[in-house]
């Protein structure tokens, strides 16, 4: 049921109550129909009784009528004339009333009447007329007290005949007056009935329709979650911008328009608080902006500068390069010049040991000479020995030959190992020599790439002054950027105020917990949200804007 | 080194010239009155079935000289030949008989007059020598030269007896 639109739930009630309408007349024309049924066919009872009745009236008068005439025959029957016309009136009488009595015992038959009375009547009546007739054969037309005598005769024989045919009128008539009573009875019964069944019927079908409405009303009340004009007036003060409004709820339901609306209201003070939250902090970020973007357009220009004296240094720098380029040109020339040399010295510290051999070489010849003349002179003062005293200066001779060889031999020995240690000197300036070579190639090398450096250093020398061109023009589109920034910045600002203004369109509440759940003020409206210690606070908090500045907002957390 | 007039000077019976020579690291000396000439090494013929101590002959002016190693005669290992080995002839004296013999050194030195009273006595222990073959230390400044008794030495019957202990 609650899935339903009200669209279709009145679309329903409609239904319903058309329904009931529709059911409700045909229902009473049925009923009137019944009842036109029912009158008619009592009313046609009514209508055969009528005609019984009206045929016994006739038949009692008739009745009356032939006892007229029998009376007539009987004072006036002296004359024949007179008697027979009155005889005749007499029999024409009496077959209209046995006529009429046969009417009524046909219809009595026809509606199922008590017809032994009539019948008894009937016989009663041919009884009489045949007594009559009986007593009028004695009539003695010349006699003028005949009719007396005839009356003394049937005196008293139409006494049963007439009071018969009274008694039968009455009953008839006291019958009709029954009959019309137990119709009317039975008629305003039958009406009784069918207007109760009509009138509950009726009730019942109001209550269901009342029904109904009463719970498609309960159900938009319930959606509304008030009344109309509530509603209507706290959407109208919502659009009026007023979210102070308090919104009184009734009823237990969640889901109603009201209910909607308030949490539509908080949320809506809390979007617009943060909204003038972040209005303000935009316009302070804003000035924070252009104040960074003044500074900055400064920082472009400082730069600019610095980046003109870069450019000049990197000129300096290029000179230098090429300066480095060309000693190291100079430098390769050289070390390749001194690698020459010290080959060419190599080649002749080589020459040297060679020519140093060939010294010591020689020089042992002059040992080995030296040393045989040792030998020599060593036999020579054997032999002065082995002559005794004659031999003694011989001896002497052969000493001094001796102690010459020796000498001569070791200064053969110390020109020898002079040449030994000159060739040990000169093979070891030669190793240095061939040592050195591999240094002075690697100098030359290293040289060599040191010129190749400069190059590459010049190259990138060209590029960094290319890419400083380039800062340079950057610097002046961020000098431009910034200047552009600062306007958008003020631009901002102005946006910001302006939002600010536009947010002031609204009236928020007093501020309360933003960590407390939505409440609703109908329920507890004198407990404020739980006041926090007032040593809590931050002390540099930012205070908010438009924040209430008395007492109260001690109650109450700042927002951060 | 002793000055030309020292030597020349000494002359009396108490003074007596020696050769001196070199084995290996120690000096030696030996009577000049036995020897006869230094000549130098040119060369050994080996001969076969020899002792040890006789390393070969020589030809010396056609005579056939042994050569005799005094390392191995003194129980040393074999002199090694170099550029300045050489050979001391000695003349011996064996029973009435001369006869000539080469001694191998690794070199010569000169000839000395060696007085008496700087010989001392041959140590009864601790030289590396048979005591008998020594005629005693001479003292020469800071050296020692050891003064070998040549008879003993190369005495033919000594040599006999080691050819035949050799050869048992």
């Amino acid at each position: 049921m609650r899935k339903l639109s009200l669209k279709a739930k009145i679309a329903i009630l409609a239904l319903l109550i058309g329904g009931a309408m529709i059911f409700l007349g045909s229902f009473g024309f049925q009923q009137l129909g019944a009842m036109d049924r029912y009158v008619a066919q009592r009313l046609g009872d009514v209508e055969n009784n009528v005609d019984v009745l009206m045929e016994m009236e006739s038949a009692h008068l008739k009745f009356k009528v032939q006892v007229q005439e029998w009376k007539n025959i009987l004072l006036r029957g002296n004359d024949p004339e007179q008697f027979l016309r009155y005889v005749n009136n007499f029999t024409q009488v009496e077959r209209e009333v046995a006529q009429d009595l046969n009417d009524v015992l046909t219809k009595l038959t026809a509606i199922g009447g008590n017809t032994a009375a009539v019948m008894a009547l009937q016989v009663n009546m041919q009884k009489l007329g045949a007594d009559y007739r009986k007593a009028l054969e004695s009539f003695e037309p010349g006699d003028p007290m005949a009719g007396s005598k005839v009356d003394q005769l049937v005196q008293g024989m139409d006494r049963d005949a007439s009071e018969g045919m009274t008694t039968l009128a009455e009953q008839t008539e006291h019958a009709f007056a029954e009959l019309i009573a137990d119709v009317k009875t039975r008629i305003n019964e039958h009406a009784a009935s069918a207007s109760r069944t009509y009138v509950m019927t009726v009730v019942i079908f109001i209550a269901l329709v009342l029904g109904a409405v009463g719970f498609v009303f309960f159900d938009l009340y319930a959606l509304l979650g008030g009344e109309p004009a509530y509603a209507v007036s706290i959407v109208r003060q919502v659009a009026e911008g007023r979210l102070d409004t308090e919104i009184e709820l009734k009823g237990k339901s969640r889901q109603s328009l009201l209910q909607d609306i308030a949490a539509m209201k908080d949320r809506l003070t809390q979007i617009i608080g943060d909204v003038r939250n972040s209005a303000d902090a935009l316009a302070s970020a804003s000035e924070e902006v252009n104040t960074t973007a003044q500074s900055l357009a400064r920082g472009a220009s400082t730069q600019a500068a610095s980046v003109e004296e870069t450019s000049a240094v990197m000129e300096q720098a290029a000179a230098s390069i090429a300066r480095n380029n060309e000693n190291a040109a100079v430098t390769d020339r050289m070390a390749q010049q001194a690698f020459q040399d010290a080959s060419r010295g190599g080649d002749a510290v080589a020459e040297t040991v060679t020519a140093m051999q060939k010294i010591a070489e020689r020089i042992s010849v002059i040992d080995d000479i030296a040393y045989q003349t040792n030998l020599l002179a060593l036999n020579a003062a054997i032999e002065a020995g082995r002559a005794g005293e004659h031999g003694r200066g011989f001896a002497v001779v052969a000493s001094e030959v001796r102690k010459l060889a020796e000498r001569s031999q070791v200064a053969a020995r110390d020109i020898g190992e002079l040449a030994t240690t000159t060739v040990k000197r000169a093979e070891l300036a030669g190793s240095m020599l061939q040592q050195m070579l591999p240094s002075i190639q690697k100098t030359a090398d290293l040289v060599q790439e040191i010129a190749a450096a400069s190059a590459e250093q010049s190259t990138g020398v060209q590029q960094i002054n290319s890419a400083i061109a380039q800062v340079s023009t950057t610097m002046q589109q961020n000098a431009a950027a910034s200047e552009e920034l600062s306007a958008t910045s003020e631009e901002m600002s102005t946006q910001a105020i302006s939002l600010k203004e536009n947010i002031d369109f609204f009236t928020l509440p007093v501020m309360r917990d933003r960590k407390a759940p939505l409440k609703f003020v109908a329920k507890n409206p004198s407990k404020p949200s739980a006041p926090r210690p007032v040593a809590e606070r931050k002390p540099a908090e930012k205070r908010l804007p438009g924040a209430l500045e008395d007492d109260d907002d001690q109650h109450f957390v700042k927002y951060d | 080194m002793k000055t030309p007039a020292q030597t020349v000077e000494v002359n009396s019976a108490s003074k007596q010239q020696f050769l001196t020579f070199c084995i290996g690291s120690e000096k030696f000396g030996m009577a000049l009155a036995q020897t006869r000439e230094v000549i130098e090494y040119g060369g050994i013929t080996q001969v076969p079935l020899m002792p040890a101590f006789l390393t070969g002959v020589i030809n010396l002016r056609g005579e056939v000289v042994p050569v005799i190693d005094l390392a191995v005669r003194l129980g040393r290992p074999p002199i090694e030949i170099r550029r300045r080995t050489c050979i001391i002839i000695v003349e011996m004296q064996h029973e009435g008989q001369q006869f000539t013999l080469g001694l191998l050194a690794d070199s010569v030195y000169e000839v000395l007059e060696i007085d008496a009273d700087a010989v001392d006595p041959a140590p009864a222990f601790g030289a590396n020598l048979r005591a008998d073959f020594i005629l005693g230390i001479a003292r020469q400044g800071e050296e020692f030269i050891v003064l070998l008794d040549a008879d003993r030495t190369l005495s033919l019957r000594e040599l006999a007896k080691l050819v035949e202990a050799e050869f048992d």
